[in-house]
C-alpha cells in the first residue's frame, strides 16, 4: 500500500541520517576508507557469523507468519497476568503527557532504533579485531531466537490493547499508518518480551564492551537505548514486564556471545596476544 | 469450579500435547474458564473479550465490568484474544465463564429459539453458548415459531421479560454502524445500506468511465492493464475474510456481505420480503405436519467452476448442514451455522432436477422461509469434506469434519461474485461471475436494480488496522467505502466533507454480556443479576459509545415486538446499576448487599466467598 511505503521511506531516511551523523560523528576515517576499499575482505573472515545471523532472521520470518496460529493452540495467554503484576506502570509512564514528546519518541522508536541495531554491524566491521562485530552478530542472533520462542510459547497483549481506559495508543495515534508498518514486523500478540528492548539494551552492551575504541559511541548507544526502551512505554505498546525481559534477555545473550567468541578466539590464537 | 469437567480437560492436555511438537505445551495452554481460586475459597472469574485493536467498545466494556467486579470483592482477570479465538472458544469450546461481544445480525426474532432453546446447550455455534436449560423458555420458544401475527409478538414479549429476569446474560446497548463512503462520479451507488450485498449489486457505472482518474490506486496493480475506474476498493479491519471463505467456519465468519456475494441462497430478503433467487419461483402449500415448499430452480444454473447446479446440489446442502459428515462417523457433525434454518426443515426431495420439495416443522410460512436463505453447496466439492478433522486448532474432544475447518480460500459457489486472488491478512479479491443469471437477458422486476449483476471488474477488501486507517486510506483515494463498522471515538474528530460521506444505521448486534451457566455461581440468576447491577449501560452508551448507541435491556430492544415493560426509561428497567446511573461510579456497599441478599458472603477482607 502507498502510506506503507511512505512509512517505511521515511523510517528509512530517518535511519540513514541518524547513521550518518553517529559515522562523521564517532567513527575514524582511516578505517571507514580501509573498509570501503575491500569490505569483502572484511565481511568474509565473519561468513559463518553473518550466515548464523542472516538464519536466525529467516527463520524469524517464517515463525511470525506461522507463529500466531500455532500459539493459539499451545500457548499461554499472559496478557492478564502481566497487568495483575505491574498494575499501572505504564499508565503511570503516559501521564508525562509533554506534545513533543510523542514526536520525538515516535522518531526514537522507529529510526532511532533501526540506526541503532545497523550502526555496530558499521562500526565494528570497520575494526581489526573480529571479536565485537562477532559478538554482535551472536547476540542479535540469540536474542532474536529466545524472542521467538517466547512469541509461540506466550499470547501477550500490550497495555494500549488490554487496558485502554488507561493507556493511549499514542504512536498509532498520532500516526496511524505505522501501525501496519510495525504489525509486517511483529504481531501485537508478542509483546513479551520487548525485543526492542533486548536489542538496545545489547548494543548498548557491546558498546560499552568496546568503550575503549569508541568511547563517543559507547555514551550515544546507551543515551537512545534507554530512549527506545522508554518509547515503548510511553507509546503504550509495552508493559514494564516486557522491558525487564528484555533488559535480562539483551544482557544475558550479550554475556552468552562473549563467552562464545572469547572460548573461539582462544581456541584459535596463541594465549596472551589479546 | 471450571466450565469443562476436568476428565475433559485431562484428554484435551493429551490432545495438545501429542499435537505439538513441543513437549512443554500441555503445560502452558492458557485456560479461560478460572473458577479455579488461588486460595481455594474466594471467587475468581475471567472475562473474555477482544483487545482494543480488534473492538474498541467490548475491551472497555468488559474493564469497566472487571473494576466493578474487583470492587464487590471478586477477583476478577481480563483474557483478550483475537475475534477467531474468541468465537472458538465461547461458540465452540465453551470454555468461558464471562465474555463480552455481539449478538450476530437477525433477521428474524425466531433468533432467540437458537440462541436459548436447551436442545443446543450441548451443540456449537450461536445456539445457547450460555447453557441456558429452562423447560417454559423451551415451550413459549417452540409456540412463537408456530404463531404469528400479533399473537407471536405476545408470545415473544412474556419470552423476553423471562428471559430478562433469568439473564443468562446482559444485553449493553444496541450500536450505530457508521461507514464512510467517497463519492466518485464513475460510481452511482444508488440508494441502499453500505456494505450490503444489495448495495455492491446495484452499483452502476457512472458517467465518466474511462476518464476518471480520481478512482483508487492501489500501487499493487500497477501492472494491470484495467483502470482505477474498473474496481470497487473496500477498506475493512477486520481480516478474517482473508484468511477463510468457508460459510461454516464459525469462529471466521464476520456478517458482512462477502460469504452472500459468493455463495446463492434458493431466496434472499430484498426489501423486507423473500424473494426468490436461485429459484424460479415456489408453492406453498398447508398440510397438518407444517408447510410444505415446491421450488422451482431456474434453468441452466451453474457453479464457478461450471459444473451444473440442480436440485440434488439443494438436497445436499440441507443434508450436509444437518451432519457434515454424511453418516460416514459415529456421531452426526452438524453444521454448527444455520442451524435455526435447518432446525425447521424436515425433508428435503429431488421431485426432479429442477425442482424440489421442502416439508417443514413449522405451520408459518415467515418462520419456515427462513431456511430457504441458506447458502446452497456444490456437492462436488463438499462431499469431499465429511472425513474427521484432526487440526489441531479446533482443540478440545469434539468431533469435527474437514468441512468445518477447512479454509476454502478456493470457493466454488453460484453467486454473483465469485474468487480471484487474495493474500492472507491483506486482501481479498473478487470478480463477476459471467454466467450468473442476473446476466441473463430475462429476470423478474422485484430483481431489476441488480440486473447485470456486479458491474466493475473487481470488489477488492484491503485490511487494515484501525479506524484512523481506514479513513486515511480514504482519504488518500486508496479506498472507496470503509466496509466494517468504524470505532465511533475515532469518527468524532472526522466531519463529513463534499468527497466523504458518513451513513449510520442501528444495528440490531446488540452488545452484552454473556454468562456461562455451566458452573457456580453463575448457574445462579441472582447472581447474575447482580453483577448485571454493576453495568452502567448509560455511562458506557456515552462514553465508550460517544453516544453512538442505545442503551438496552432486551434481546429484542431493536425488534418491534420489544415488551414495553423492557423499555430503556432513564435506567435499566429490570437490573438498574447500583450507584449514580450515568456516572459510571458504583454504591460499593449496596452492591455488595445485593450479593449478600443473594445468599452470598464476604471474608473478613471482604473477598466474596465462592460457593461449594
Amino acid at each position: 500500500m502507498n502510506a506503507q511505503l511512505e512509512v517505511a521511506v521515511r523510517v528509512g531516511l530517518g535511519s540513514v541520517a541518524l547513521l550518518t551523523l553517529w559515522t562523521i560523528l564517532f567513527l575514524d576515517w582511516e578505517r571507514l576508507r580501509t573498509l570501503a576499499e575491500n569490505p569483502w575482505n572484511r565481511i568474509r573472515p565473519h561468513a559463518r557469523y553473518l550466515g548464523l545471523l542472516a538464519g536466525v532472521l529467516v527463520v524469524n520470518k517464517f515463525a511470525r507468519d506461522f507463529g500466531p496460529a500455532v500459539s493459539w493452540v499451545i500457548g499461554w495467554n499472559i496478557s492478564g497476568l502481566i497487568h495483575s503484576l505491574e498494575g499501572s506502570v505504564v499508565g503511570t509512564i503516559q501521564s508525562v503527557d509533554v506534545p513533543f514528546l510523542t514526536p520525538f519518541f515516535a522518531f526514537i522508536y522507529l529510526s532511532g532504533y533501526v540506526a541503532l541495531l545497523v550502526f555496530p554491524f558499521v562500526a565494528y566491521l570497520a575494526l581489526e579485531d573480529p571479536r565485537p562485530l562477532r559478538e554482535a552478530a551472536l547476540a542479535y542472533a540469540i536474542t532474536y531466537t529466545v524472542g521467538v520462542i517466547c512469541y509461540v510459547l506466550f499470547i501477550s497483549y500490550g497495555p494500549r490493547n488490554l487496558i485502554p481506559d488507561l493507556v493511549a495508543p499514542r504512536l498509532y495515534a498520532a500516526y496511524p499508518s505505522t501501525q501496519q508498518f510495525t504489525g509486517e514486523v511483529n504481531s501485537n500478540t508478542n509483546v513479551f518480551p520487548s525485543l526492542h528492548t533486548s536489542l538496545s539494551v545489547a548494543v548498548g552492551a557491546l558498546a560499552w564492551r568496546t568503550r575503549e575504541t569508541y568511547p563517543g559511541w559507547a555514551v550515544a548507544s546507551t543515551v537512545t537505548a534507554f530512549c527506545v526502551v522508554l518509547a515503548t512505554m510511553y507509546l503504550g505498546i509495552h508493559w514494564a514486564t516486557d522491558v525487564v525481559a528484555g533488559v535480562v534477555l539483551g544482557l544475558g545473550s550479550v554475556a552468552v556471545a562473549a563467552r562464545l567468541v572469547d572460548r573461539k578466539h582462544e581456541a584459535s590464537v596463541e594465549p596472551g596476544s589479546e | 469450579m471450571t466450565g469443562i469437567n476436568p476428565l475433559q480437560r485431562t484428554s484435551r492436555r493429551t490432545f495438545l500435547a501429542g499435537a505439538a511438537a513441543i513437549g512443554t505445551a500441555g503445560c502452558f495452554k492458557g485456560r479461560a474458564a478460572t473458577g479455579e481460586r488461588a486460595d481455594g475459597s474466594t471467587l475468581s472469574l475471567s472475562i473474555s473479550t477482544v483487545p482494543a485493536d480488534a473492538d474498541p467498545m467490548s475491551i472497555r466494556i468488559a474493564r469497566f465490568l472487571s473494576l466493578r467486579m474487583k470492587q464487590v470483592g471478586i477477583e476478577t482477570s481480563l483474557v483478550p484474544m483475537s475475534r477467531a479465538e474468541l468465537a472458538r472458544e465461547v461458540l465452540l469450546n465453551r470454555n468461558f465463564d464471562l465474555y463480552v461481544g455481539q449478538f450476530p445480525a437477525y433477521d428474524t426474532p425466531d433468533f432467540l429459539r437458537t440462541l436459548l432453546h436447551s436442545r443446543f446447550t450441548t451443540a456449537s455455534g450461536w445456539t445457547n453458548p450460555f447453557g441456558y436449560v429452562d423447560t417454559d423458555i423451551d415451550h413459549l420458544l417452540e409456540r412463537q415459531a408456530h404463531q404469528r401475527g400479533s399473537q407471536r409478538d405476545a408470545t415473544l414479549r412474556k419470552i423476553q421479560r423471562h428471559v430478562v429476569r433469568e439473564q443468562p446474560f446482559s444485553v449493553v446497548a444496541a450500536p450505530e454502524e457508521i461507514r464512510i463512503r467517497r463519492r466518485r462520479d464513475s460510481v452511482d451507488w444508488g440508494d441502499s445500506n453500505y456494505h450490503t450485498v444489495e448495495s455492491y449489486l446495484s452499483a452502476a457505472r457512472g458517467s465518466s468511465t474511462e476518464t476518471d482518474v480520481s478512482g483508487p490506486v492501489d500501487p499493487r496493480d500497477s501492472d494491470d492493464d484495467s483502470t482505477p475506474a474498473d474496481s470497487l476498493e473496500v477498506v475493512v479491519t477486520d481480516s478474517r475474510i482473508t484468511e477463510n471463505l468457508n460459510p461454516l467456519a464459525v469462529p471466521y465468519r464476520t456478517g458482512g456481505p462477502v460469504i452472500d456475494l459468493l455463495y446463492d441462497p434458493l431466496g434472499r430478503q430484498i426489501d423486507g420480503s423473500l424473494r426468490p433467487w436461485l429459484a424460479r419461483e415456489w408453492n406453498w402449500t398447508q398440510t397438518d405436519e407444517g408447510v410444505v415448499a415446491d421450488v422451482s430452480l431456474r434453468e441452466d444454473l451453474t457453479w464457478h467452476d461450471g459444473e451444473p447446479l440442480t436440485a440434488a446440489d439443494v438436497t445436499f446442502t440441507f443434508r450436509f448442514l444437518a451432519d457434515t459428515s454424511l453418516g460416514e462417523l459415529d456421531e452426526r457433525v452438524p453444521a454448527q451455522r444455520y442451524r435455526g434454518a435447518t432446525t425447521l426443515v424436515q425433508e428435503v426431495t429431488a421431485v426432479d432436477p429442477t425442482r424440489v420439495q421442502i416439508t417443514f416443522h413449522t405451520s408459518v410460512r415467515a418462520v419456515a422461509e427462513r431456511a430457504l436463505t441458506v447458502p446452497l453447496l456444490p456437492a462436488h466439492v463438499w462431499t469431499e469434506r465429511t472425513q474427521q478433522s484432526t487440526l489441531s486448532e479446533v482443540a478440545g474432544d469434539r468431533v469435527t469434519t474437514a468441512a468445518l475447518t477447512v479454509s476454502n480460500m478456493d470457493p466454488v459457489g453460484s453467486g454473483p461474485l465469485r474468487f480471484e486472488s487474495g493474500t492472507a491478512g491483506e486482501r481479498l479479491v473478487l470478480a463477476p461471475f459471467d454466467d450468473h443469471f442476473l446476466d441473463r437477458e430475462a429476470i423478474p422486476a422485484s430483481l431489476d436494480a441488480f440486473g447485470g449483476g456486479f458491474t466493475f471488474e473487481r470488489l477488492a477488501f484491503n485490511v487494515v488496522p484501525s479506524t484512523k486507517a481506514a479513513i486515511g486510506l480514504l482519504q488518500e483515494g486508496g479506498a472507496d467505502l470503509t466496509g466494517s463498522p468504524l470505532d465511533p471515538r475515532a469518527i468524532s474528530e472526522f466531519s463529513a466533507t463534499d468527497e466523504l460521506v458518513p451513513e449510520s444505521r442501528q444495528s440490531n448486534e446488540l452488545y452484552h454480556v454473556g454468562y456461562n451457566l455451566r458452573a457456580a455461581p453463575l448457574d445462579d440468576p441472582a447472581f447474575r443479576r447482580a453483577l448485571a447491577q454493576l453495568i452502567d449501560k448509560q455511562y458506557l452508551t456515552s462514553e465508550v459509545f460517544a453516544d453512538r448507541a442505545v442503551p438496552a435491556a432486551s434481546p429484542l430492544a431493536t425488534h418491534g415486538s420489544l415488551a414495553t415493560s423492557l423499555k430503556w426509561d432513564d435506567g435499566d428497567p429490570v437490573t438498574p446499576f447500583a450507584g449514580d446511573t450515568g456516572t459510571g461510579s458504583l454504591d460499593v456497599e449496596g452492591a455488595r448487599a445485593t450479593f449478600r441478599d443473594a445468599g452470598y458472603e464476604y471474608t473478613e477482607h471482604g473477598r466474596l466467598i465462592a460457593p461449594q
